[in-house]
């Protein structure tokens, strides 16, 4: 079964799920290769940045298309048979990261770490968004990080506000995703900074 | 952005930053990732939609991580610019091919309108014999009968599409009869409305009809073994 170009994704999801549930082996059987390529494809640009991307991509695109077929019936809506396939290969794909610690909190050696130069500073005595803001601009973490914490929580912007001004500031593309990514290090950097554990403490009393 | 929602920012942040994370929280969040990223690509309102998940993925990193994988694959799909692999290795689709046992059931199976029959034969016989550890007694006899010598169970009835499972055991008191068990249930019915249907085994050159019970059940003692292998089994739906 060769997979249909130009057609509207919904009416091809239908054809897909159609197809893969026929009584006929040989048309089910193109169906289902036609989804193992759709499958490897999602996880092979999941796994491009893995030391061995392509086996792990290979391994969970074979476990996605059994679990396909084992749970067909539950697929109640052949429209969203594609995102709900793509949904199992990419939860196969982050469990295995997973379970090989493959999705790091706070790589080692990151430019970012806390430096105990960075220790010294006032602590506010009440938290408020004006001494917050103040805290955080002391913080010892990249301007970037700061624009990402702060833009989200004290500014109110969005993730792809943010990404286009760190695109157009950096010159290239900065994804909301990354700009998502950079904020949960640099939190889980800030809960490590004595400064703010002081800060946090001392305003709790 | 007015002082209000800039304390209730400030006070979010205060949560993030203290709040510890369990690792079912992380479940609760993959299972929403999809529908996240969705709500994101589609320019709805996702933050507010998924708040939960917003506030975890700030607090997560694992999380994050994964975030941003279903995010960029989702966003690269959706604009066409999913990468193509060199080379796509290929799968395994020896699960299409159907089991031996499946494929000897459908040869032995003449389904019209109104009747199924079932014709049993050395193959099947073999094919639908029990592993040792499942050849359990028939519950209701004191362990009379036993052990079961084949068995159609409700897993393979579905898979088979036919709306009767079938067991036969053998008489301990008699060793060389056994006693067959035939349950039909329509798809769509069930107990008490399974009586009354007229079930009929051809074997050894006798013919014997019996009605199911309440629970679609219909017994059949004192078939010879040997007639296992030739049995035909006739139900009228």
């Amino acid at each position: 079964m060769t997979p249909p170009h130009n057609l509207d994704p919904a009416l091809e999801s239908v054809a897909l799920h159609t197809a893969c549930g026929s009584p006929d082996t040989a048309v089910q059987t193109a169906a289902y290769r036609t989804l193992w390529h759709y499958l490897y494809r999602v996880a092979a640009a999941m796994t491009r940045t893995q030391p061995d991307g392509d086996a792990l991509a290979q391994d969970c695109a074979q476990r996605a298309l059994l679990r396909i077929h084992q749970q067909f019936q539950r697929c109640e809506e052949p429209k969203a048979f594609r995102v709900w396939a793509r949904r199992i290969v990419s939860n196969l794909v982050i469990d295995e990261l997973r379970r090989r610690k493959r999705l790091q909190p706070l790589p080692e050696g990151d430019p970012d770490s806390i430096h105990p130069d960075h220790l010294e500073g006032r602590v506010f005595g009440r938290i408020t968004a004006v001494s917050l803001r103040q805290l955080l601009n002391q913080a010892p973490i990249s301007d970037r990080s700061r624009r990402v914490v702060i833009g989200r929580y004290l500014d109110d912007s969005d993730d792809e506000t943010l990404a286009r001004a760190e695109s157009e500031l950096a010159g290239s593309d900065v994804l909301p995703s990354h700009v998502q990514v950079t904020r949960a290090k640099n939190i889980a950097k800030l809960r490590q900074w004595p400064l703010l554990t002081q800060f946090l403490e001392e305003t709790r009393d | 952005m007015t002082d209000h929602s800039m304390e209730k920012g400030a006070a979010d942040l205060l949560e993030v930053l203290q709040r510890p994370f369990a690792a079912a929280d992380c479940q609760r969040c993959l299972a929403q990732l999809h529908d996240y990223v969705l709500a994101q690509l589609n320019g709805e309102d996702y933050r507010q939609q998924f708040a939960w998940t917003a506030v975890h993925l700030d607090g997560c990193v694992a999380c994050a991580e994964a975030y941003a994988l279903v995010y960029e694959t989702a966003l690269a799909e959706a604009q066409g610019h999913l990468p193509q692999p060199a080379h796509t290795p290929e799968p395994d689709l020896s699960f299409l091919q159907p089991a031996p046992w499946l494929t000897a059931f459908r040869a032995a199976l003449e389904v019209s309108a109104a009747r199924l029959t079932l014709q049993l034969n050395d193959t099947l016989l073999t094919l639908l014999a029990p592993q040792p550890e499942l050849a359990a007694t028939r519950a209701v006899d004191d362990g009379r009968y036993t052990p079961r010598l084949l068995e159609l169970t409700p897993d393979q009835a579905a898979a088979a599409a036919v709306p009767f499972t079938l067991a036969a055991y053998a008489d301990r008191q008699q060793p060389d009869l056994c006693l067959v068990e035939i349950t039909v249930q329509p798809p769509g019915q069930s107990w008490p409305d399974l009586g009354g249907r007229a079930v009929t085994l051809r074997a050894a050159g006798q013919t014997i009809t019996a009605a199911t019970d309440d629970w679609g059940t219909a017994v059949f003692p004192d078939i010879p073994r040997t007639a296992l292998a030739s049995l035909n089994i006739v139900l009228d739906l």
